[in-house]
């Protein structure tokens, strides 16, 4: 099935795009997804523990079944003022 | 292009003739009217929203690079009371972004030269700066004066004091951070909405860059909720992150859940 993928911020110049659409298999959760792209680019894999994700525009845990056109979000909290 | 004509001023000085007249503590002043009409006059907000405005008593935590930004336009705006926390000095570093500050302030408190620069500004509101770190020990007394809290702080670690003397006192909460080219805002309502401690749990930790503009654009961000608020208008970001990424101009705007475990405003945390 696919899916998008968009990175903001420092996890966007970590894979320097904007935006993935991806082919993943049925039933993958949020999580997996996360893995799978961390192994694909280690800069990612660096900023995991400063990640927060979006599922259709909604806060997700990582737990969430994927499901077919989801649009996946990717950012780094900020702490600076 | 006619704001600055003369027919845009005789306007404005018949609107205030209209219908404002003595100055009564919560009511609009002559003056009131004539300062505030280009905001008065937006469709939908009137007179009515400006007198909530001036009744309004908020906290902005934090006189840095959001600080500024925030609590210039809520005194332009005309928010009654500002009281703004800072327990830092000016710095030479701190002049990209922290546009409270001139050279001539280096080495003074944030403070008072913040509650300064904002009574230059407005001297028609109350306006208290105070050198003080804000801890799990005052940050209650701190903020029980106020109805509102802008989060202009620069750690997590603050942060969530504020956030947990918010919800233990209701009080609305406008989040704003930023970092290099980027930042985050929200609006906490207390048993309403998300919290920051739902949403982040772990602090980033990170001591970051920041352009200048960018803590602006974010503070003003904030600005805008508040004023919102306090009008009676929805904040948009009530229940929402707004991630805003200043370096390809794009936005994500995401819904919030509050989280049932969250050690702040979790339900499990009720009596």
């Amino acid at each position: 099935m696919k899916i998008k993928v968009k990175f903001f911020s420092s996890h966007r110049e970590a894979v320097g795009r904007s935006e993935i659409n991806m082919k993943v298999d049925e039933g993958m959760r949020l999580k997996e997804l996360m893995d799978m792209l961390m192994g694909s680019y280690p800069k990612l894999k660096k900023l995991s523990e400063y990640t927060v994700l979006s599922l259709n525009h909604r806060y997700a845990s990582g737990e969430e079944i994927l499901k077919e056109g989801d649009e996946v979000a990717i950012f780094p909290p900020v702490e600076g003022g | 292009m006619m704001h600055g004509s003369r027919e845009g001023m005789k306007e404005d000085s018949d609107a205030a003739k209209s219908s404002f007249n003595e100055k009564t503590d919560g009511m609009l002043t002559e003056r009131d009217a004539i300062r505030y009409s280009r905001q008065i006059s937006i469709p939908g907000f009137g007179k009515e929203k400006q007198r909530k405005l001036k009744s309004a008593k908020v906290m902005v935590a934090g006189a840095g690079g959001l600080g500024s930004a925030a609590a210039l336009y809520l005194a332009a705006a005309g928010i009654g009371y500002i009281k703004i926390i800072d327990d830092d000095a000016v710095e030479l570093s701190n002049l990209n972004r922290q546009i409270f500050y001139g050279e001539e302030d280096i080495g003074k408190d944030k403070a008072s030269c913040a509650e300064k620069k904002l009574k230059s500004m407005n001297a028609d509101i109350k306006v208290r700066g105070i050198k003080e770190k804000i801890t799990e020990d005052n940050a209650v007394e701190l903020i029980k004066d106020v109805d509102a809290v802008v989060d202009c702080l620069d750690n997590f670690d603050t942060r969530y004091i504020i956030n947990d003397a918010c919800i233990k006192l209701g009080m609305p909460l406008f989040h704003g951070a930023c970092m290099e080219f980027g930042g985050q805002a929200m609006t906490v309502i207390p048993e309403e909405t998300a919290c920051l401690r739902c949403i982040f749990p772990k602090p980033p930790h990170k001591k970051v860059p920041i352009l200048g503009a960018v803590a602006g654009t974010i503070g003003t961000i904030q600005a805008t909720e508040v004023v919102k608020f306090f009008a009676g208008i929805e904040p948009a970001l009530a229940g929402k992150l707004l991630i805003y990424d200043g370096k390809f101009f794009s936005y994500e705007l995401i819904e919030l859940k509050r989280r049932e475990n969250c050690p702040s405003c979790g339900v499990s945390n009720e009596d």
